[in-house]
Parts: structure tokens; sequence; C-alpha cells
């Protein structure tokens, strides 16, 4: 099968992988400390409605940053992959296997509002992960090695994947935002 | 399956047998489902016969249930050409619990030997990780279309996840909160 998705740039794959970002972190900040999130100048706003607006707003941002940072460490590590097609086909590789992330926060969003489940974390790793390793198959597509395009992407995923979890959690009930 | 499903996909699938592939899923959802049991037993919440009977339930959704999702796929795919038969789909889609069937066997050593509670990092990340295999198996019928690829794999792991809650896991919302809490 020859895939010519990874050689595109594909920014509405990206783009819509930062809003599945945002969205986990708004479906996150539903189930935070209420007093986690303080912004004095929006006093006037539900507490609910402010508390998952700045949840979501930390998404798009970790995905801003997280998903840039992983791009630009895959494409320092595929030489073959960059002498050939460039900094665009890493982009599109982040994009085309960042999409999977749609699944997996539609998943989330059903199993959270339809069924009740406190389980939008375990959706998130997974689907972080699970991008990461694709965009790593996108790239091994187009000649990336067995490290450059597998192991590395897998662990940049465990990193995005670990760290995620870990702001979140400290900015559900452990750090206060306060402005 | 759990590296390069594409590979696998492509060159080995029809040299599986389906009742085999089957298997691997039934078995995958069955240890998951008496993983879940067997925490709520250890807080008191299910006796023994509900554990038994849980597990029998997952292996069943598993396998029955998985075929039927892999069906449900193959019939999305014919507008766009029915790359692949329906059978090869049922063992496509069976054998991408692979990776869930591995978790869940080791996360039933730890529940078992070490009395951890274990449905969630080991039953449920494993059943989440099965959706990379389901979307190359999707992507493989749909001859590589990533975006028709993504919407058919959200609607099959929303009947996957649907089935789930139907089949009487209603207190795994009560485990998660247990677990989460702690």
């Amino acid at each position: 099968m020859n895939d010519p998705v990874a050689v595109k740039s594909r920014p509405a794959y990206i783009l819509l992988a930062v809003v599945c970002f945002g969205v986990l972190g708004g479906l996150i900040g539903r189930r935070a400390d209420p007093g986690a999130v303080s912004i004095a100048a929006l006093q006037q706003l539900p507490p609910d409605t402010l508390r998952i607006a700045v949840f979501a707003l930390g998404g798009l941002l970790y995905a801003w940053v997280g998903l840039g940072l992983l791009g630009r460490m895959l494409f320092v590590t595929n030489r073959s992959v960059r002498k050939r097609y460039g900094y665009v086909a890493f982009k599109g590789a982040i994009g085309a296997g960042f999409l999977m992330l749609f699944p997996f926060t539609i998943l989330s969003a059903f199993a959270e509002l339809y069924l009740g489940w406190n389980a939008v974390q375990a959706f998130a790793a997974a689907g972080i992960m699970t991008g990461a390793a694709l965009a790593g198959m996108e790239l091994g597509k187009l000649g990336g090695g067995r490290l450059a395009g597998a192991i590395l992407p897998s662990l940049g995923g465990l990193v995005l994947s670990g760290l995620w979890m870990l702001i979140t959690s400290l900015a559900q009930g452990g750090w206060r935002i306060l402005l | 399956m759990m590296f390069n499903p594409g590979v696998v996909l492509k060159s080995s699938m029809a040299r599986v047998p389906p009742h085999f592939a089957l298997a691997v899923s039934g078995l995958a959802f069955g240890l998951f489902f008496l993983q879940t049991a067997l925490d709520m037993a250890r807080g008191g919440h299910a006796g023994v016969s509900q554990v038994i009977s849980t597990a029998i339930a997952g292996a069943l959704y598993g396998s029955i249930g998985i075929a039927l999702i892999s069906i449900v796929a193959w019939v999305f795919s014919l507008p766009f050409g029915a790359k692949r038969s329906v059978g090869w789909s049922m063992r496509a889609f069976a054998l991408g619990y692979s990776p869930a069937l591995i978790y869940a066997a080791i996360g039933i050593v730890f529940n078992v030997f070490l009395g951890w509670n274990t449905a969630v990092a080991f039953g449920v990340t494993g059943a989440l990780w099965a959706m990379g295999p389901m979307l190359a198996t999707v992507r493989e019928m749909l001859d590589g279309r990533i975006g028709p690829s993504v919407i058919l794999c959200t609607v099959c792991g929303g009947l996957v996840l649907f089935g789930w809650s139907l089949l009487g896991t209603r207190d795994l919302p009560a485990l998660f909160s247990i677990v989460m809490a702690r």
C-alpha cells in the first residue's frame, strides 16, 4: 500500500489532534477540585465553566508544545527521512498518527458523559501512546529505521503520556491556578 | 501485532484459523472481565458465582461480540470496495486483541498472586491498546483511506464500549472511583 499521507504536512489532522487534547483537558477539568481554578477577573463566570475552559486551554497548549517537540525530536533522529523529504514529512506523520486521538477522545467523552465512568486518563494515555506509535509507523513507510521509526516515537509517546498524566493530576487537585 | 499490525495483517492473516483468532479475543475479554470481578470480590462487592459468570460473559463477548462488530465493519467497508473478505475482517479484528490478552494475562498474575486491583491498569489499558490494530485493520479494509478509517474505527470502538457497558459492568464506575481515589 503506497500511502502518500506522511509526505504532506496535513495541518487539518494536526489541528484536529490539538482540539482532541483540548477536549480531553476539558473532560478532566470536569472532575477537578472545585477550588483548583480561580481567576479574579472572571469571578462572574460559573466556576464549573471556568474550570473546564481553563483545563481545555491547558490541553490545547500542551498539545501545541508537546506535538511540536515530538516532531522536532523525530526530525533530529531520522536522518534518512529528513534528507529525502524534509520537515513536512514529520508534520504529516505526527498529523496522521495523532489523528488516532480522535476515536479515543470520542470514546472517553462517551464513557465520561454517558456511562459516568471516571476513565478519561486511561483513554488519554492510551490515545497519546497509540498516536505516537502510529506516527512512527508513518515514518517507517518513508524509510525510517527501526530505532527512529518505532522505538523513539514510542518512547516519545511514553514521555508525552506520562507528563500529561502528571500535569493533569496535579492540576486536578494539587496545583491551584490563582490569577 | 503489537508493534506493526499492518505487516501482520498483510502477510499472515490468511493462515490464521478463525476459531483461533476468536479464541484470542475471547480469552482477552474473559481475563479482563475476570480481573474486574476479582477486584470487586476483593472489595466485598461480588461473590464467587458473580466472578465466574462475569468471566464467562467476558469470554463470550470477546468472541461472539467482536465477531459481530467485525461484520459491522465489513458491511461499512462495502461502499469503499470491500478490499477484504468478511472472514478476514473477523480474524483481523479478533487478533487485534493480542496485546490486550498479554496485558490481561500479566494483570491476572499481579491480581491473584499479589492481590493488586488490576482491572484498570491492565484490563482497560489492554482493551484500549486494541484500538491501534483496529485502525490498521480498518485502513486495510478501506484501501488506506485514513479519514474514513478513523471514523469507522470510532464507530467500532464505540460499539465495543457500548457492549462492554451493557454486559453488566455497571459497577465499573464504582471500581474506577475506588481505584482512582487511591
